[in-house]
């Protein structure tokens, strides 16, 4: 049940993203997402390499879109998550969860 | 204007280092972003794709580098391989051949190493003192002025003229006087000798040095009648005085005057000259005021420093200080007519010490990268040709030229990288060493350290050597006659070009080894012949040490006389002291004046032709305490006092060449001080004796009673029984039992300072010979690495000849009569160059010719039975080989 390489907080970021952009992933959006919910900047080649992780892994697939002229006649790649990235993500959530049973009411307070 | 496209040359580099799967969306993605600011403003949005494209290309390729398998090598790199991927791959594929070849991979590191750092440690040296400024603002602006009297010897500028020549001159800044002295500093538990700077209230702005604490001098503070105050050195407040932040304002006892402290100097400030302890003004300098000496205009007291104005030159500067003592020496020529004023950069004067030490020095070591050079450059050549099959065979399974030559040249790279960095420890080693061994202490504040632009310097020399021999190497050889390197077999065929130049390449680095060789030997002998010098004295057992009574507290001569008399006896009559000594300056301690003299019936000199004979000041056993020889007549007695008849104690050259075969006892020399003329009788004639060093030439010496001139500053001469050393606390107690205040210094044994004034030479003997050890290694391994080299591509043609009857012993003379061959010829080159090397270091020989037969045959020996072993070892394998196997093989 237990993913083999658990996910580190970036790639769950990642991974979240393309799942709330649906259909829409590509790195520029992405990054977006990410920067706007959680106001911290986040490095495009950090993201590029985390993309490519994430897709050997087995937790995103990815595929080139037709190229469009905005972008100097390059094509997009979009990101899609996979079942198995889904429940990795599933995965780190109860984790995280379990351990925050207890603790959650403190925390508002601090 | 908006533009279409981001910066070319940035796409560029995301073109060849983001991975072939992510290139085009990573593209894209940055070009989105980047048509948006564009709309803004294009040129903040070329500059934001710039970086961007720049961070992201090292990003990702490294990324690709570091995740993804590398290819295998000898392909050609795939249309999606990034530039990272194709250098990786060069790399891993160069160390492999590399490695397959460890043999000639050490040689060359080695060589690299070794010709890398030997140069970097020296050249580290020159560049601080010959080439970087000095450590002080615009310190090319600053330069040091001293006096040249009629005939052209330097003096010291008279204040009169000093402060003319600060009036007159318009094209300087400022001038500043300094004067160092050792200072006595009383009033704390142990009574310390300090170095102290007198100078002028000006010195600290013309030199361009700011006070960290308190003040700095201030315009007045050099007057006479001021109040005294002083300038602490950082490193003397920290040390003598606890760092006392309260420092400033308290007084201090120097020379028993009572000093306020006004300011403290930054940390790490060290004056170039003398490492200064104490600043204090020029008026309390016991010299400047004693008989007025500053009043008077023939008395030479200063070597100003002074400040160029911006944008002066050295030589408009001279050019008015020349006019200046013109006009000076018109005005006031009963102080020397005709006398003028030089002017010079400051770093000249200050490294004048050691300038012709370290050029020397940088010539020796320069000869040692050209050898490494060229045995650089003859294993590029020697590697390309034997891998000749091997690119062949690369060439004809489609591999391009342009590929081969790289594969070359990266192999060349990681070569220097890695004699590069072994060269850097080698350097940093030989540095530490170097200044470890230096004979003279460096110029204070001169610290030179590893230079990287030396590094870098060096390595693109020596990398500039290997990669144009390499690419020399490569591109003749990377356009193999594929079918004819193919078709013999693997037996590699050689132009003659390529041996030619290998065997000019050798012929020079033997000629270079044997001009250093015979250098070292030359120094070699030199250090012989000074360790037989006999010196005049007997050295062993003698323990010296200096002092200087301040002036105010023993202000006449009967009082100084009986002090050091007072001091000596008690010395005297310590257990252990078999005799003592007092004297004005010692033998090997650096100090000494010589004074003009006339000799009464000699024909008659003009004044300034007037002869000058060495004066020295000993007390009535110092002939005794010394063991010099007393030829004829007495030396002093106790009977010679100030009231009695002035007499003096001359050596044997002075006897002989004033009264050659008659008794000079009782005849008279006069001393024409203006101040105060003495007529000397001699009363005794001695032996002469060396007294700055073992290679003085015999001069004029003289001897007066000290008893009836007393002087100030003196030196102690101890005899002991046992260790000089041992008894050093001994005799420090005992001067203090006369005065508790006063301090001492240079408190060496005699073999010490004999020992040190061959310093210099004896470090020059060692550096010529390491580096020609190194020279002889160099050369042997270029020699033997031609030769095996030359062997193996005739290994067939020897074969043919063994099997057709030829002995070992034929094949054997064959090679080595090639090998002698070139050493000869290089030989014949290194004569001549070693002819002009002796001619340019006689000044460091002594009682050595500069072409010495002796030195230069046995170079020549040496060099010769090396190269016969470095040839001797490839010939002995080629006749040890099986000619069966090696026709087989061919």
């Amino acid at each position: 049940m237990n993913p083999q390489t658990p996910l580190g907080e970036f790639e769950q970021l990642v991974l979240l993203a393309v799942m709330r952009l649906r259909g829409d992933a590509y790195a520029v959006p992405i990054r977006q997402e990410i920067e706007e919910r959680t106001s911290r900047s986040v490095a495009r080649g950090a993201l590029y390499v985390t993309l490519d992780r994430l897709e050997e892994k087995g937790y995103l697939k990815s595929w080139l879109a037709d190229a469009t002229a905005e972008r100097g006649g390059r094509a997009k790649r979009f990101y899609e998550v996979k079942p198995a990235g889904v429940k990795a993500l599933e995965y780190s959530w109860t984790a995280l969860r379990s351990m925050w049973e207890g603790l959650e009411p403190k925390r508002r307070e601090a | 204007m908006k533009a279409e496209h981001p910066p070319r040359f940035a796409l560029d580099w995301l073109e060849n280092a983001v991975p072939g799967h992510l290139r085009e969306s990573v593209i894209g993605d940055l070009e989105e972003e980047w048509r948006e600011r564009a709309r803004k403003n294009p040129t903040l949005a070329a500059f934001w794709y710039c970086r961007h494209a720049a961070v992201l290309a090292l990003r990702l390729g490294w990324f690709d580098l570091t995740h993804r398998k590398p290819q295998r090598d000898g392909h050609r790199p795939r249309k999606g391989d990034g530039l990272m991927e194709t250098l990786w791959n060069d790399a891993r594929f160069g160390a492999r051949m590399l490695w397959r070849t460890p043999g000639f991979t050490f040689v060359a590191i080695l060589t690299l190493a070794l010709g890398l750092g030997a140069n970097t440690a020296i050249f580290s040296l020159v560049n601080a003192l010959l080439i970087k400024p000095l450590p002080l603002p615009d310190s090319e602006r600053l330069v040091s002025l001293n006096g040249l009297d009629p005939k052209g010897r330097q003096q010291f500028i008279s204040f009169p003229d000093f402060e003319d020549m600060q009036q007159q001159a318009t094209l300087f800044d400022g001038f500043a006087a300094m004067a160092p002295q050792s200072a006595n500093l009383t009033g704390r538990a142990e009574p310390t000798r300090v170095r102290g700077g007198f100078v002028s209230d000006n010195f600290f702005k013309v030199i361009g040095v700011d006070v960290a604490l308190g003040r700095g001098f201030q315009a007045g503070d050099d007057a006479l009648g001021a109040p005294l105050v002083c300038v602490l050195q950082h490193e003397t407040w920290q040390s003598l005085f606890g760092g006392d932040p309260g420092i400033v304002g308290k007084s201090i006892i120097v020379n028993n005057l009572s000093y306020t402290v006004v300011g403290v100097l930054p940390r790490g400030f060290r004056f170039v000259f003398d490492e200064v302890e104490v600043w204090m003004p020029h008026h309390s300098w016991p010299v400047f005021s004693a008989a007025n000496a500053y009043l008077n205009r023939a008395n030479g007291l200063v070597a100003p420093i002074a400040r160029l104005k911006k944008g002066v030159s050295l030589e408009a500067g001279q050019t008015e200080l020349t006019t200046i003592a013109a006009r000076l020496s018109r005005e006031f020529p009963q102080a020397g007519e005709g006398r003028r004023m030089v002017a010079r950069p400051l770093r000249e004067a200050v490294v004048e010490d050691v300038r012709e030490l370290i050029l020397l020095l940088m010539g020796a070591v320069a000869f040692v990268l050209l050898i490494a050079c060229a045995n650089v450059a003859n294993l590029m050549l020697a590697r390309a040709a034997s891998r000749q099959t091997e690119i062949a065979t690369r060439a004809a399974l489609g591999a391009g030229r342009s590929r081969l030559v790289r594969h070359m040249l990266t192999e060349a790279a990681l070569l220097w990288f890695a004699g590069g960095m072994l060269g850097i420890g080698v350097g940093y080693a030989g540095l530490q060493a170097l200044l470890a061994a230096t004979p003279r202490p460096l110029p204070a504040g001169v610290v030179p350290g590893l230079d990287l632009n030396v590094i870098a310097f060096l390595l693109v020399l020596m990398g500039g050597t290997g990669a144009f021999f390499g690419a020399l190497a490569a591109f003749r050889f990377s356009r193999p006659d594929l079918s004819s390197a193919l078709k013999e077999g693997g037996r590699s065929v050689e132009g003659p070009g390529r041996s030619r130049l290998s065997s000019s390449l050798v012929v020079a680095q033997v000629a270079l080894t044997l001009t250093m060789l015979v250098g070292s030997g030359l120094m070699v002998r030199s250090l012989q012949k000074l360790s037989n010098v006999r010196v005049g004295f007997n050295p062993d057992h003698l323990l010296t040490l200096e002092y200087r009574l301040p002036a105010n507290k023993y202000p006449d001569g009967p009082l100084q006389w009986a002090t050091h008399r007072q001091i000596v006896e008690r010395v005297r009559a310590l257990p252990g002291v078999v005799a003592a000594s007092v004297v004005r300056a010692v033998p090997f301690g650096g100090n000494g004046s010589t004074v003009p003299f006339e000799v009464p019936g000699a024909p008659p000199v003009p004044v300034e032709d007037r002869p000058r004979v060495l004066l020295n000041f000993p007390d009535a056993r110092y002939f005794e305490t010394m063991q010099i020889p007393l030829i004829r007549g007495r030396g002093f007695t106790d009977g010679d006092v100030p009231e009695s008849q002035p007499v003096i104690v001359v050596n044997r050259l002075f006897a002989e060449r004033y009264w050659p075969n008659q008794d000079p006892i009782g005849r008279t020399v006069l001393f024409p001080d203006p101040a105060r003329p003495i007529t000397a009788t001699i009363v005794g004639v001695v032996g002469d004796v060396k007294h700055y060093g073992l290679a003085d030439t015999d001069r004029l010496q003289a001897y007066a009673s000290q008893a009836q001139q007393p002087h100030i500053f003196n030196s102690l001469v101890v005899r002991t029984a046992g260790d000089p050393s041992a008894m050093t606390e001994a005799v420090r107690k005992a001067v203090w039992s006369v005065d508790p205040e006063q301090p001492m210094w240079k408190i060496y044994s005699m073999d010490f300072m004999v020992e040190r004034s061959v310093g210099p030479r004896r470090f020059l003997m060692w550096i010529m010979s390491v580096y020609s050890g190194l020279a002889l290694l160099l050369a042997s391994i270029g020699l033997y690495g031609l030769m095996a080299y030359q062997v193996a591509q005739r290994s067939r043609e020897i074969g043919v000849r063994m099997a057709l009857g030829a002995q070992g012993r034929d094949v054997l003379s064959l090679i080595l009569r090639r090998g002698a061959r070139l050493t000869l010829i290089g030989l014949a080159f290194g004569l001549a160059a070693a002819f002009g090397l002796g001619r340019s270091i006689s000044s460091m020989l002594y009682g050595v010719n500069p072409t010495d037969p002796l030195s230069f045959s046995g170079a020549a020996v040496l060099l010769l039975a090396v190269a016969l072993v470095a040839s001797y070892l490839p010939a002995r394998r080629a006749t040890r080989a099986n000619p069966v196997t090696v026709l087989h093989q061919g």
